[in-house]
């Protein structure tokens, strides 16, 4: 009999570790809903940022608490190769986010999105400053996110090496032909005197951008187009004015620290690298001069046409506060946001003359020819589709590119392959859904 | 009272009550961590679902799909490719060390332990490393080749046609001293009398090594190469850092492309389905060998 309690005993303790573990989550959960909404309550928001935004973030929600001191906001970051895995899993778990920010296109399948326009219209929001973007981006013409950073790519250059040689700077108007040439009047030496002409870092994107200048896309059904794009590049490495692919890959070789090492004349990357290189300068590890121009254009497209990728703050449908989420997504991504923003170096998706002025600074932080990423005209680096980047670029456009830049496929199969594939392996699925 | 027999089988089935007792926080572990997850990932392979909303039953849609998916067809083929070149090289070399280690040549604890050091390092470290031996232009194994009057090296990890292989040579100096742990450990079980009535036969080393050490040898060969070939078809991390699937899709896995769908690609249905063909052909190779072991391993 004593055995028999025992077991009992045992038993018991299983199951209620079980069934604590299990109740302990149901109670949490009701609680939160039971909260009652007051506008003096006070409301705890959970926001997932990237990584490199989450200091900026953390600053501006210091300022928005002035004006909302009821509103409490939690950061949350995670690493940004595993940045969407992770929060997609705590979405999808419940525990959720009331806003996260993000390229929408890897958040849009999870139908969590709030469409904005309601809350826009009440609150009498000024949308004018996010420009074509705006529209450009709606999703089955709702908003469903709205852009705190345009990511444009622009040309880097060190002063300092072409004053060394004596050959003009890179000018704001150049075609991809006369880049080729620059590059390689600019390349040197070698073994550790080496100096290369240009940097283009292994992103497909490098590449396949002279092609969207042109109007093309990376889903279209005739890619073409982007024949020329991937020839260029090949014709660069041949020229020995790029590193080779097969050593950046093997190396790891990352743009930031190629450029700051000095040796590369030319860095096509994107708006972001201002704020890594002020940085850099900061802590003195620049020992060279540095500004930048427009990105080469194709024959026949207008100076200073960029590709753009808005990173955007979305907005959790679940969440319990909907009005104060809003509340700092408009602050953060609105005019007050923006010139903090700018301020800090992000070339901010929303636009005017005092966030501009934000971001121009007062003349005396480099580069010295900042204006032109606010002249751009901008193409969207891909369309904010599902699968758009996680399967056509980051898949077929990495995977076939890289077969004919490294000699082992023609351009025309390497294209041909690529066509047949964003067929197969992201219409099929995606488009029309 | 009860009679003598009566109290035996109580006795029996109280104990056999307290054994499974015993075992029950360690069942209930493997129900919630192993087994239901294995049976929902089952249920979810015929659903197509992204974590979020409904999951949608598809029937068979996801396993019909594998067949035209050519992402799928060329990791299968890399598995198996893998697969088949990693396991015989990894015993083999690990036998051959093994044995070498047991004759007591001098610092064979020096000698182990570097064997095993690899076995113990974390990927990450093994991966950079590697990379560095590898790299087409300045790495010392290229550089050593082209010393040699070689202009055009391979170029390793960076090459569509190499790339596999060079995974495969470093999962095997990762794996060989796991490997050849188990063989020592089996080598030191076999007994010396054999070894003597070998010898009084009249039989020379090879003899022996045939005769004495393989036959003796060969469960412990059965058991490494069933491990061996389940581990080599699990293969990711190593993949992950070395080559990211690449270039191209020349070392894309099946570990790999489940990982791509259903972490990039959000499509946990269809990797699922992925999963199962990886379990399925797990279990045929292991069918297979369970079959021929008949034949040669000796009990």
């Amino acid at each position: 009999m004593k055995r028999m309690f025992s077991l009992v005993g045992i038993l018991l303790v299983c199951f209620s570790l079980l069934v604590g573990c299990s109740s302990g989550g149901a109670e949490k959960g009701s609680s939160e809903a039971e909260k009652p909404k007051a506008s003096n309550e006070k409301v705890s928001l959970k926001m997932a940022v990237f990584p490199a935004d989450e200091e900026v973030f953390k600053r501006g929600y210091e300022n928005f608490k002035k004006d909302h001191p009821n509103v409490e906001i939690t950061f949350e970051t995670f690493p940004q190769q595993q940045y969407y895995e992770k929060i997609r899993m705590q979405l999808s778990g419940g525990e959720g986010y009331d806003l996260f920010t993000g390229q929408m296109d890897n958040m849009i399948d999870t139908g969590l999105l709030t469409p904005l326009d309601k809350y826009i219209k009440e609150s009498k929001m000024d949308v004018a400053g996010y420009g074509t973007m705006y529209d450009t981006y709606k999703s089955d013409d709702k908003v469903l996110s709205l852009p705190y950073r345009k990511s444009n790519w622009m040309l880097y250059y060190n002063k300092s090496l072409f004053d060394e040689k004596g050959i003009d700077y890179p000018s704001d108007d150049m075609t991809w032909d006369e880049f080729r040439e620059l590059a390689k009047k600019m390349t040197s030496g070698s073994g550790e005197s080496k100096v290369y002409g240009a940097y283009l870092q292994q992103w497909p994107q490098t590449w396949y951008m002279s092609a969207v200048q042109d109007g093309a896309s990376i889903i279209d059904k005739d890619l073409s187009p982007f024949k020329d794009a991937l020839q260029l590049r090949i014709d660069l490495e041949k020229d020995g004015s790029i590193m080779k692919w097969s050593e950046q890959v093997t190396t790891g070789a990352h743009y930031n620290a190629a450029f700051q090492k000095g040796n590369i004349a030319m860095n096509l990357i994107g708006d972001w690298h201002v704020a890594q290189l002020r940085q850099a300068e900061k802590e003195g590890k620049l020992n060279f001069d540095w500004d930048v121009v427009p990105i080469p254009h194709p024959e026949g497209v207008a100076k200073n046409t960029s590709l753009a990728l808005p990173v955007s703050i979305m907005m959790n449908k679940n969440t319990k506060h909907p009005k104060e989420a809003f509340e700092f997504l408009k602050y953060i991504t609105g005019k007050e946001g923006a010139e903090l923003l700018a301020s800090e170096g992000y070339l901010t998706g929303y636009m005017d003359k005092d966030v501009e002025k934000a971001y121009l600074g007062d003349g005396t932080q480099k580069p010295e020819n900042l204006h032109y990423f606010l002249e751009t005209k901008e193409y969207p680096e891909y369309p904010m589709l599902p699968g758009v980047n996680n399967v056509v670029k980051e898949q077929i456009f990495k995977q076939e590119g890289e077969l004919a830049l490294l000699g082992q496929k023609s351009v025309d199969d390497a294209i041909k392959e690529i066509t047949k594939r964003v067929k197969d392996e992201w219409a099929s699925k995606y488009a029309g859904k | 009272m009860k009679s003598g027999r009566k109290s035996t089988s109580t006795v029996i089935r109280r104990n056999r009550l307290v054994a499974y007792t015993f075992l029950l926080p360690n069942i209930i572990g493997f129900l919630l961590f192993i087994l239901i997850p294995v049976i929902a990932s089952f249920i979810m392979s015929f659903t197509s679902w992204n974590g979020f909303g409904v999951i949608e039953f598809v029937g068979l849609e996801n396993y019909k799909n594998l067949i035209h998916d050519t992402n799928f067809r060329i990791s299968f083929i890399n598995s198996i490719l893998f697969t088949l070149i990693s396991v015989p090289i990894t015993l083999f070399l690990s036998i051959l060390i093994a044995i070498a280690l047991n004759r007591g040549i001098r610092f064979v604890k020096v000698f182990r332990t570097a064997v095993f050091l690899p076995y113990v390092t974390a990927t990450i470290a093994v991966a950079a490393v590697w990379q560095l031996i590898f790299n087409p232009s300045m790495g010392p194994i290229n550089g050593t080749l082209m010393k040699f009057g070689i202009d055009n090296p391979p170029g390793w990890l960076s090459s569509p046609s190499w790339a596999l292989l060079s995974v495969s040579v470093v999962y095997i100096w990762h794996s060989v001293g796991y490997y050849m742990i188990l063989f020592l450990a089996g080598l030191q079980n076999i007994p010396d009398h054999l070894y003597e009535a070998a010898e009084l036969d009249g039989a020379g080393p090879i003899a022996k090594f045939f005769n004495v050490t393989l036959p003796m040898l060969s469960p412990v060969i059965f058991f490494t190469m069933i491990i061996g070939v389940i581990n080599s078809f699990k293969v990711f991390d190593l993949i992950y850092v070395l080559t990211g699937g690449g270039p191209g899709r020349s070392t894309h896995v099946l570990v790999y492309d489940i990982y791509n769908t259903a972490f990039k690609q959000f499509e946990y249905g269809y990797a699922s389905s992925m999963a199962y063909v990886l379990f399925l052909l797990i279990l045929i190779f292991s069918f297979i060998q369970f079959r021929g072991q008949k034949k040669w391993v000796n009990y």
